[in-house]
């Protein structure tokens, strides 16, 4: 093993661990053998970088490990669209646009949520997701008529914090504050045949309100 | 992080040594987690604890006639397996950490994995892993919204603890759980620099002995879950040998010292 390599001794004691022994250690604290809940969600998101909010929608599926602890996947999308624009000569304050980028991020993460309690209306519950995520970028430029699609992807990860209200046995209302952290990365060759790496920096911070459902 | 020499280091024998300490210590704690999930297995629920205290061993009378009910069902108890006597702990969290001398906060994950000695006290290893990555970046265009930025370089690094700790729970009784812990034992930093310009690459690994301390709160969520935040101090010089190009032998250093906060769950088994 190389000096460099060195990290991933924790990291494989720390996926064999998981994989043996958590699943057995939550087992023994859960109340209901099998709880599974789907949370749909929608909000805002803006990048640091960015400028300006843009809508999102998503959803999280998840095993109800304790009633104070759940583990799944998570998804979502988060549509952004930008455009170059001036004024025009014209009287009526019109704009003309010279360009225009659309973008869509998509994440896919494991994650786990913990509720701070299961016995009063109020829950608050914090959360944490590490995954993928992609970021498909499409550039249209009016004044030569050029349109490009690059496609961008990493590692990142998410960390969400707010309050869910009970509504029913089974239903709840979410509200929440997340973090969106991640540099989303492609190869581009330029035209002396090197390949560089570009990066597209998508941290950022979102508000969101979702149905939480659960179902055995 | 110094890290600017451009020798490709051949790992020492202290390195290597560490090393092996490593594996043997991840052997160890596996072998150990895997004996105590089977002998859990086995626990009859009744004798799983609901609270962290240690129970007590069934105590059995001198018998006076060896035919009688009582004492059957007393020899039944003395020959039923005796749950044991100590129980495990896992600790997985994950936070950021920001050294002192580098004005940034790095993401950081990790494990503790530990026995409970006393009602108050658990020992065993942590380890973990905090990312850090810098680039040299230059904007391509001039776009709206989303700004995709050229790398010119990059700087990767890794910090790795391995540590034995002792950590000590305030109370076994209460919600909220105030506890703190101490830990020592060695630290690695794996630097790697890429410059694309040049492509140059450049790779330098530190080590030597570290500690860390941390204080926090946990929440009793269930009998064998706790949440648990904290904030932590990681102390450590990690060094490296560094040849020159005279034939001397120097003595490179990254300072490590620096705070950090994270959250974790806290699983008893």
């Amino acid at each position: 093993m190389t000096p460099g390599r060195i990290w991933r001794v924790p990291l494989l004691a720390l996926c064999m661990t998981l994989s043996a022994h958590v699943p057995a250690a939550m087992a023994q604290g859960a109340s209901s053998p099998d709880v599974w809940s789907i949370q749909l969600h929608g909000g805002q998101f803006a990048t640091i970088d960015g400028s300006g909010t843009s809508p999102m929608v998503g959803m999280r599926y998840s095993k109800h490990y304790s009633p104070h602890v759940y583990g799944g996947m998570l998804t979502g999308l988060s549509v952004m669209s930008r455009s170059l624009e001036a004024s025009s000569q014209s009287a009526n304050g019109s704009r003309v646009e010279f360009g225009k980028v659309d973008a869509r991020i998509v994440p896919l993460m494991g994650f786990i949520q913990v509720n701070l309690t299961d016995k009063a209306r109020l829950v608050p519950l914090i959360g944490f997701g590490a995954g993928y995520e992609w970021l498909s970028l499409d550039v249209k430029d009016h004044l030569t008529g050029s349109s490009t699609r690059s496609n961008y992807g990493n590692i990142a990860w998410e960390t969400y914090g707010g309050v869910a209200v009970r509504m029913t046995a089974k239903v709840r209302v979410n509200g929440e504050l997340f973090y969106n952290g991640g540099a989303l990365e492609r190869r581009a060759r330029d035209e002396n045949g090197s390949t560089w790496f570009e990066v597209v920096h998508v941290n950022g911070i979102g508000a969101r309100l979702g149905l939480d459902m659960d179902f055995e | 992080m110094s890290c600017a020499e451009s020798r490709s280091p051949a790992p020492s024998h202290r390195f290597r040594f560490s090393l092996l300490a490593a594996w043997i210590s991840i052997a160890v704690g596996l072998l150990a987690a895997t004996c105590a999930g089977a002998q859990s297995q086995q626990i009859p629920e009744a004798l799983n604890d609901s609270s962290r205290t240690i129970p007590s061993a069934p105590r059995v009378t001198s018998p006076t006639n060896p035919s009688s009910p009582a004492n059957t069902s007393a020899a039944r108890v003395a020959s039923a397996p005796v749950p044991p006597q100590k129980r495990w702990t896992l600790h997985l969290q994950g936070g950021l950490f920001a050294p002192i001398d580098v004005n940034a906060t790095s993401p950081t994950v990790g494990l503790r994995f530990g026995r409970l000695w006393l009602p108050h006290l658990q020992g065993g290893f942590l380890t973990g892993v905090t990312f850090r990555r810098k680039n040299l970046e230059q904007e391509v265009g001039s776009l709206p919204g989303l700004k995709p930025q050229l790398v010119l370089a990059r700087l990767d690094g890794k910090l790795v603890p391995m540590m034995a700790f002792l950590q000590v729970n305030l109370t076994e009784k209460r919600f909220l759980v105030p506890y703190a812990g101490i830990a020592a034992g060695y630290e690695w930093l794996t630097a790697t620099a890429n410059d694309y310009r040049t492509q140059q690459k450049i790779t330098s690994t530190y080590s030597n002995w570290a500690w860390e301390s941390w204080g926090g709160f946990g929440m009793r969520l269930e009998k064998n879950l706790r949440f648990d935040a904290e904030i932590f101090w990681n102390g450590a010089k990690l060094e490296r040998d560094v040849t020159d190009s005279s034939g001397i032998t120097l003595i490179e250093a990254a300072d490590m010292n620096g705070v950090g906060a994270r959250v974790g769950l806290d699983i008893l088994f």
